[in-house]
């Protein structure tokens, strides 16, 4: 009846599919050869040497489950971003969330210095600065929104946004000690192997309340898709959704950009990719599919962050630029041509 | 199920003025009729529809459908009242005919947009109304503007309000949709007994298929009656006569207000009658009985002061000629 | 939209319920606190059975900032040292050969270092801020080494995390020579090395403190002025008047213009300031990687109009350096602070040391 549904009888068991092997493999394959045997061993519980143990349970497993949460996380914001401001190229990036939450956490770790500890506020502070830092931002990116009609301008509103928080945080730079300002720079990075479990206990829940919550609104957003006009006159509640879209989207990349730093263009690519991928707008599909895109396609990156043969270890984020940036362009030319 | 409005006062607030466009309206909107909205741009035609439509308040007074105060309705409820048909630019990727369609129903379905086979009924109507069997499962985007456009219509018909409001539905499309899509309406309207209000600039086309103009020639104007009465009172004349345009109530259409100097008298009748006065009329000519220079319609030629020519276009370079040499 | 209200609820007290609490520290009133002479960021905490090393925290006013235990400790065998400027004490203590890995072989002058890295003896694992956590892991090095920060970052976390022990040595920050060649202390006590350490440090104070006091009895009048470093992008950075290189110069004799500055780091300035005011100084000390005069000219033609260039007194800290950038200077000389200072005491009075041979510093010819 669907032909998008249809499809996804088919390629939701290969998506599956996918995300258990590429979860498996990273946490197999890194700069430590450490045979399978031995991993399945660590797994059942059976210490074999504290080194390989802590290497597998502490350091890939939550970087695997951080490259899947993160993943799904990233991409599914992308994609309610794109729907709600009918822009192809939305992105938790290019409107301006990772420099809020960026700069939501310069300022807690700038303010951690009037209270004496860094760690403060600990973990629950960095989501909470993160929310607020991308809240606050996507809240001002919408209101703009509503009086500006040309999607390119509203782009470029979302870049100086981006440009205006990263410049607040140099200047906040200034006025910091240098410890403040290093691991402010550590963070900038983008990385996904510097969480650990404790951070993971509240990095998975708020993720998976995002996307819970991005998924009750798949009505909403399938509504959205004729425009707001329509959306309005077939019983959407604008302002409802509009601040449950700030809501999820700030639990989904504030959050996640607030632990891992920026992480670039998954929100951006992935979106699209699924789109192609199942050829359907419906929501209820794009979601689910989204997420699980998302999750395998930056597992897929960790993996490949590690050149074989080599002991060097690639950074994240050159990866999800080295697939997304021709993923993007291949979107604008494609968007052109039908024109 | 009636749209009544009550002393409606239509408008906007600017910087803490209000700016009034129409007053004290009292208009009803009757069952299973079409009501065409004419005017001129500025006129307020956008903001009236808007008001209708439950999408802006009004200044004061109040739009009740039913009884109801329409703007003390939740979105929810107005989408189950009225649905529109707006000119907005439908990017719809990826999306099929049927499931735009189906879109018309989410304001029945649950939190999840889950469709029940009562919706796909409705739906399967919409299509049928709107001749889009052939084109129902084929992507949005690859439709022509006519077949895209009855589309936007069909949701509006599977939203299955007892009111659909229109905003010029026929901007952009050729002639032929433009009849298509204004005839289609008027069926919609009888066959299935809801009122629909249509903003359009065809003022030809509404004239001959709508039950109901409103009429709206300036802000604070406003008459609302059959089309015939209007052209007989003479509103129509009045809203849009001007130097250069009139408009004529024998033929009901608009013609272009010319001041001949050399005038030609005509005689025939028919078509060939009808098409020659119009090309010498286009071609600066008057037709005057008085005149000394004279066309007559022969069988299959045309005699003019007694040269015979076989063509019309023969005959205007005859007759430019004839004139010429008198002046 | 009241289900989304109580979620929210829900969320926000659980997550209140669990912030993390900061570690609280108990004191016991039987300490005894064994303050290093002229280190300022380390000092030694005995109790009845227990001896630990305490870091102290430079940008907290000296708050300690690591502790680690000493008695029960056994000495370490397996070394990282992730800065080069470690090499001097270890090479003292005998100890270069229980380095398994290093940062990365550039900017190592060290052969013996170099050739263990060639033979696959010292691994690589990368700098600080990306430091391989599965390798130094795998490898569990009994120490690893760091030139102190108060943030250890993500892969130095994980590493700790692991059980690791990281030093976070802060003999960078010290602002006298001899404070940072204390330092060799630490590295005795962590690798077994007390009474060694002990006894080369009182050998190298002994030296360094001679040559102040013969350099004190034989000063003469007019002493040496000189300045240091050069221009880069329109900024002369100098030392500042509280840091180790200024201490050097006083302790050389020499007369620094900005001795009465208060930082510790270094002083921006600007060039066209030093071009003005400070081109007839007759004394030029470190010049950037130059090697000889041409090098000089080549930056800024600018240099040959300075006096200590054209009476070719411009020297470098880097006689001792190889083609990849490696110089002995950082690697040695933080634990050998006499070598240091002879070599400045010859440079600005070689009559008070006339047979006295450059060791780091070499004249730009």
């Amino acid at each position: 009846m669907n032909f998008a549904l249809n499809r996804s009888h088919f390629v939701y068991p290969l998506l599956t599919l996918l995300l258990i092997i590429f979860f498996v493999t990273d946490v197999c394959y890194g700069t430590v050869y450490i045979p399978f045997s031995e991993i399945w061993q660590i797994m059942a519980g059976i210490e074999v040497s504290h080194g390989n143990k802590f290497i597998i349970l502490d350091f890939r497993l939550p970087k695997a489950l951080t490259a899947l949460f993160a993943g799904a996380a990233l991409s599914v914001s992308g994609l309610v971003m794109q729907t709600f401001f009918r822009n192809a190229l939305a992105g938790p990036y290019v409107l301006g969330l990772s420099s809020g939450a960026s700069l939501g956490v310069a300022l807690l770790v700038m303010a951690g210095s009037f209270f004496g500890g860094l760690l403060q506020f600990g973990q629950w502070g960095i989501i909470i600065a993160g929310l607020l830092g991308s809240g606050f931002v996507l809240t001002m990116v919408m209101a703009a929104s509503s009086r500006i009609t040309d999607s390119v301008s509203l782009l470029i509103i979302g870049l100086m946004f981006g440009s205006f928080t990263s410049a607040t945080v140099s200047l906040l730079q200034y006025f910091s000690i240098p410890e403040l300002i290093q691991s402010y720079l550590f963070w900038t990075f983008g990385s996904l192997s510097g969480i650990g479990w404790e951070q993971l206990g509240f990095m998975i829940p708020a993720v998976l309340i995002g996307l819970l919550l991005s998924f009750s609104l798949q009505k909403n957003l399938n509504l959205l898709l004729l425009g707001e006009n329509y959306a309005v006159s077939m019983g959407l509640n604008l302002k409802t959704t509009r601040i449950l879209i700030v809501i999820c989207c700030s639990l989904l990349a504030g959050v996640v950009t607030s632990f891992c730093g920026p992480v670039a263009f998954l929100g951006l690519a992935v979106p699209h990719l699924t789109r192609g991928l199942f050829r359907t707008a419906d929501h209820r599909v794009l979601l689910p599919a989204t997420a699980m895109l998302g999750a395998a396609l930056l597992l897929f990156c960790d993996i490949c962050t590690q050149v074989p043969g080599k002991d060097i270890t690639l950074p994240i984020n050159a990866l999800t630029s080295l697939i997304g940036a021709p993923v993007v362009i291949a979107i604008i030319m494609k968007r052109n041509q039908r024109l | 199920m009636l749209l009544v409005t009550k002393d409606l006062t239509t408008g906007y607030s600017q910087k803490k003025e209000q700016v009034i466009i129409h007053e004290q309206l009292n208009i009803s909107l009757p069952e299973g009729k079409m009501v065409a909205l004419i005017g001129p741009n500025g006129s307020g035609k956008s903001t009236l529809l808007r008001t209708i439509a439950g999408l802006q308040k009004p200044l004061s007074g109040s739009v009740l459908v039913d009884g109801k105060n329409l703007f003390s309705c939740n979105n929810a409820e107005k989408s189950t009242l009225i649905s529109l048909v707006l000119t907005d630019r439908i990017e719809a990727g990826y999306l099929s005919v049927e499931q735009v369609i189906s879109f018309g129903r989410y304001p029945y379905t649950g939190w999840g947009g889950n469709l029940s086979p009562a919706d796909w009924d409705r739906i399967e109507q919409a299509i049928i109304l709107c001749h889009l069997e052939r084109l129902a499962k084929k992507p949005f985007s690859q439709l022509s503007d006519g077949e895209k456009q009855r589309t936007m219509i069909a949701r509006a018909i599977a939203q299955d309000t007892p009111i659909v409001v229109l905003d010029e539905p026929t901007a952009h499309l050729d002639l032929s949709y433009r009849v298509e899509i204004l005839s289609l309406l008027k069926q919609l309207s009888r066959n299935t007994n809801k009122s629909i209000v249509v903003a359009t600039h065809e003022l030809d086309l509404a004239m001959h298929l709508a039950d109901q103009l409103w009429l709206m020639p300036a802000q604070h104007q406003f008459f609302s009656n059959i089309p015939e009465e209007l052209a007989l009172n003479g509103n129509i004349s009045d809203s849009f006569n001007s130097a250069l345009v009139q408009f004529d109530e024998w033929s009901g259409t608009f013609r272009i207000n010319r001041h001949p100097t050399k005038f030609i008298k005509l005689t025939g009748a028919g078509p060939r009658a009808v098409w020659t006065q119009k090309a010498l009329e286009r071609e600066g000519f008057g037709i005057d009985k008085k005149s000394e220079t004279e066309v007559v319609l022969t069988e299959e030629a045309w005699c003019i002061n007694n040269e015979t020519v076989l063509t019309l276009t023969a005959l205007i370079s005859k007759a430019k000629e004839m004139l010429n040499e008198q002046a | 939209m009241n289900t989304y209200k109580t979620v929210f609820l829900l969320v926000f007290l659980w997550a209140c319920g669990s912030s993390t609490k900061n570690g609280t520290t108990t004191e016991s009133t039987e300490k005894k606190v064994i303050k290093p002479k002229y280190a300022r960021f380390f000092q030694l905490e005995v109790d009845k059975n227990d001896t630990a090393l305490i870091i102290l925290n430079p940008w907290k006013n000296g708050q300690p900032t690591q502790r680690i235990q000493l008695s029960g400790r056994s000495a370490a065998k397996s070394i990282v040292p992730m800065s080069t400027s470690f090499y001097g004490y270890l090479e003292l203590l005998g100890e270069l050969d229980k380095i398994t890995g290093i940062e990365n072989q550039d900017f190592v002058y060290n052969a013996q270092i170099l050739e263990r890295v060639n033979s696959g003896q010292i691994k690589e694992l990368g700098e600080s801020g990306v430091i391989s956590v599965e390798m130094t892991v795998r490898m569990n090095p009994d120490l690893l080494i760091i030139s102190g920060t108060e943030i250890l970052g993500p892969n130095l976390n994980k590493i700790q995390q692991a059980g690791l022990l990281i030093l976070n040595d802060m003999d960078w920050q010290e602002q006298h020579p001899l404070g940072k060649a204390e330092w060799i202390k630490v590295f005795g006590l962590l690798l077994g090395k007390k009474e060694k350490a002990d006894s080369i440090f009182g050998e190298i104070e002994h030296k360094y403190i001679a040559l102040c006091d013969t350099l004190r009895n034989r000063l003469p009048e007019k002493k040496a002025n000189v300045i240091l470093g050069y221009n880069y992008q329109g900024t002369w950075f100098m030392p500042g008047g509280k840091s180790y290189v200024a201490q050097y110069l006083a302790d050389a004799g020499a007369q620094y213009p900005f001795n009465t500055d208060t930082s510790s780091g270094s002083i921006p300035l600007s060039s066209e300031l030093v071009f003005k005011q400070y081109s007839e100084y007759p004394v030029w000390l470190n010049p950037g990687s130059c090697r000889n005069k041409k090098d000089l000219l080549l930056l800024d033609s600018r240099y040959g109009r300075f006096s200590a260039f054209k009476k070719s007194a411009v020297y470098n800290n880097n006689r001792r350096s190889n083609v990849k950038g490696g110089n002995d200077f950082w690697e040695t000389s933080p634990a050998n602070p006499h070598l240091v200072l002879a070599d400045l005491v010859y440079i600005f009075y070689p009559q008070i040391l006339p047979d006295h041979q450059l060791y780091f510093y070499q004249p730009l010819k």
